[in-house]
């Protein structure tokens, strides 16, 4: 199985500060096709930093990732934007949705930047949006709907365009639990059928879901074993206790 | 991407009516006064033009100065035989004219009537619409007959045929009774109609032609003129006609150090008209010009604001795939938008404008297809100008940088 994500000695210094901050220190990150990566770590750790550079919205300072085999040191602006839409499926904390579109507009984007014309556009959009249940508000704006209902839209904007990868960044980080599980049991039916997924949280229950658990702390990375449906205990090097008991399906 | 495009810009103006709007302020002034300006411009050429149709582009009007011109400096019959003699002179008449007043029943109108001799007809073209023309022998007599120009008869006599009605005409004390013979449409009419008023209120004067010497005798009972009309045997000749007639009338009353005599033809008429125009043309275009910059600036001002407040648009945009590309057509569609709007409207209110200038000064406006094309070609130019700088800024935001903007 060909590698998709391939990171090494990679380092992020951002200097826009008074004094440069060292965001990630000498990471070296594998993840294959298929893979369902959780990633956990406090607040400040560098998660969202990591995730950026393998979203290529942000580029290392040092080191080397390669991303499907292809340097992005090599990528010019607008070949990273063409990568963006073409394999990456992007869920943020806070939805990231456009106020003034409606749901299913919304949806389209991506497949805009791809230059699909509208009614094919429109159609796939339509079916992503009734795969996240979300049929019959496609001509709501997101204003209108529920926090839940916010996040399931960017999950089928996320899978849209068909990527290979999908990328959330604390997606349960702003909605309640039961919609929560809602989102991570769409996640999961996406990474079964083939799609990877790297997935950000500092929740337990949710890095539940995934296949592997990466820990990160001050910008370092640690992979931690994981055994499903067990008692994984208190964590005890995150200063606080985490959740202990994980159910899901 | 265009028709996407075009969607994102409609809806971020609907989204801001009043700033749009404020925005194509400027643009609006700028277009309007061009489009407003062309419009008078052009329909005062075309009426100049159309005027002087009548009296010809071969003829000239030879002028003793008001000024200037003593008794013995005026034209006479044996000057005007002499012209007649001239080999590039084909046609020579008076021009005689007078105001006065039109007596009808217990009705008193102003009224501006013309001396026409049998030479008359060929300078200024007149159809009869009712009634019959001069006789030659008329023409060449003092008898006490009149045509009345058709919208003068429609004053006088309403709806009814003024032909075999008697009036009386007095000018100057002098009074005369004389008979329609007939209606007639001149190429000078609506010219007529701008003849300077008399003094004695609002209305237009109703209009007679009678026999030249039955007009010479109410004037003054003179055989002089002080303005006759010279037709040049060839038409690019005039000029050179001209001076031959005022070198004759000045040989004849040696007054040649005197500059008594004035030509005008309708070339002379038209570049002095062309003159007016372009002056005037030449200072509202620098107002149209400043309130296009003014505009222009308003648009970039407005983009940079929009800019700013959109940050994390363009961050989801980009994080979504747009290219640096796609982030700056987006915003350039939006000012070129803008724009053009605003020269659509400037437009409609330069039309509406120069229509009612038209109204007001006589005449038809006259806006071409090409000057409004133009006017909305220059005025998208702006927004493409002005919306470069903005666009750009947008287009080169960092995904990160934008999608952490709150
Ligand atoms: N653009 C930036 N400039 C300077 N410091 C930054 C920037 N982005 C993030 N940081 C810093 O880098 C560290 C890691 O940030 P981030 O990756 O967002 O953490 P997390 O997502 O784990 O909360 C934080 O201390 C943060 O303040
Ligand atoms: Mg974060």
């Amino acid at each position: 199985m060909p590698t998709t994500i391939s990171m090494k000695q990679v380092n992020k210094i951002y200097t826009t500060g008074k004094i440069p901050f060292h965001a990630l220190k000498d990471v070296d990150f594998e993840v294959e096709q298929g893979d369902f990566v959780a990633i956990m770590g406090p607040s400040g750790s560098g998660k969202s930093t990591l995730m950026n550079i393998i979203g290529l919205l942000d580029v290392p300072s040092s080191g080397n990732y390669e991303l499907n085999g292809i340097d992005v040191k090599d990528l010019s602006d607008d070949d990273r934007a063409y990568l963006r839409n073409q394999e990456i499926g992007f869920v943020f904390q806070s939805f990231h949705l456009l106020p003034q579109l409606t749901l299913l507009e919304n949806v389209e984007l991506p497949l805009v930047y791809a230059a699909m014309p509208g009614r094919e556009r429109r159609e796939r959009a339509r079916i992503a949006l009734e795969e996240v249940g979300l049929a019959r508000w496609q001509n709501h704006r997101p204003l209108e709907v529920s926090g839940g209902q916010m996040q399931r839209t960017s999950i089928a904007r996320a899978l849209v365009s068909s990527p290979a990868l999908i990328l959330a960044d604390e997606p349960t980080g702003n909605i309640d639990s039961q919609a929560s599980s809602e989102i991570m049991k769409l996640i999961s039916a996406f990474n079964e059928r083939g799609t990877t997924v790297v997935l950000i949280t500092h929740e337990r229950d949710i890095a539940e879901y995934a296949s592997r658990l990466i820990l990160i702390r001050d910008g370092r990375l640690s992979e931690e074993q994981m055994s499903r449906h067990a008692d994984v205990g208190v964590d005890t090097r995150f200063g606080a206790p985490a959740i202990t008991e994980v159910n899901h399906v | 991407m265009f028709r996407e495009s075009m969607k994102m810009a409609w809806a971020s103006l609907l989204a801001n009516k009043m700033r749009s709007l404020l925005t194509m302020l400027g643009i609006i002034v700028g277009i309007g006064s061009v489009i407003a300006i062309v419009g008078v411009g052009d329909g005062a050429k075309n009426l100049i033009m159309d005027e002087f149709e009548g009296v010809g582009t071969s003829s000239v009007i030879i002028s003793a100065r008001s000024s200037e011109a003593e008794q013995q400096d005026m034209i006479t019959v044996v000057d005007i035989e002499e012209m007649r003699n001239l080999e590039s002179v084909r046609l020579v008449t008076p021009s005689v004219s007078g105001f006065g007043y039109i007596h009808q029943h217990t009705r008193e109108s102003n009224l501006m009537f013309y001396g026409v001799d049998q030479d008359y007809p060929q300078f200024i073209s007149m159809d009869i619409i009712s009634g019959r023309a001069f006789t030659p022998t008329e023409l060449a007599s003092r008898q006490p007959i009149a045509l009345i120009e058709r919208t003068s008869a429609e004053k006088l006599v309403g709806n009814s045929d003024p032909v075999g009605e008697i009036v009386e005409i007095s000018s100057g004390g002098r009074r005369q009774t004389v008979t329609i013979e007939g209606v007639v449409e001149t190429s000078a009419s609506s010219f007529m109609s701008m003849a300077p008023d008399t003094g004695n209120g609002e209305e237009m004067p109703i209009t007679l032609y009678i026999p030249l010497q039955a007009a010479q005798e109410l004037i003054s009972d003179r055989d002089y003129f002080s303005m006759i009309l010279v037709m040049s045997d060839n038409p690019n000749m005039v000029e050179e006609t001209g001076n031959q007639v005022i070198r004759l009338l000045e040989a004849n009353h040696n007054n040649s150090d005197k500059n008594i005599y004035n030509k005008r033809n309708v070339t002379d008429l038209l570049d002095q008209a062309n003159r007016i125009i372009g002056i005037v043309t030449t200072a509202i275009s620098a107002i149209a010009a400043l309130s296009l910059l003014v505009g222009g600036i308003g648009v970039m001002n407005i983009m940079l604001v929009s800019v700013t407040e959109r940050t994390k648009e363009i961050g989801i945009r980009k994080a979504l795939g747009a290219t640096t590309g796609d982030i700056m057509f987006q915003f350039m569609t939006e000012s070129v938008i803008v724009t053009f709007l605003g020269g659509v409207i400037g437009v409609v209110i330069g039309l509406v404008t120069s229509e009612l200038l038209g109204n007001l000064l006589g005449f038809e406006a006259k806006v071409g297809i090409t000057v409004i094309l133009v006017a909305l070609i220059f005025s998208s130019s702006v927004g493409l100008f002005f919306g470069i700088y903005p666009a750009r800024k947008a287009s080169l935001l960092h995904p990160i940088d934008a999608l952490r903007n709150e």
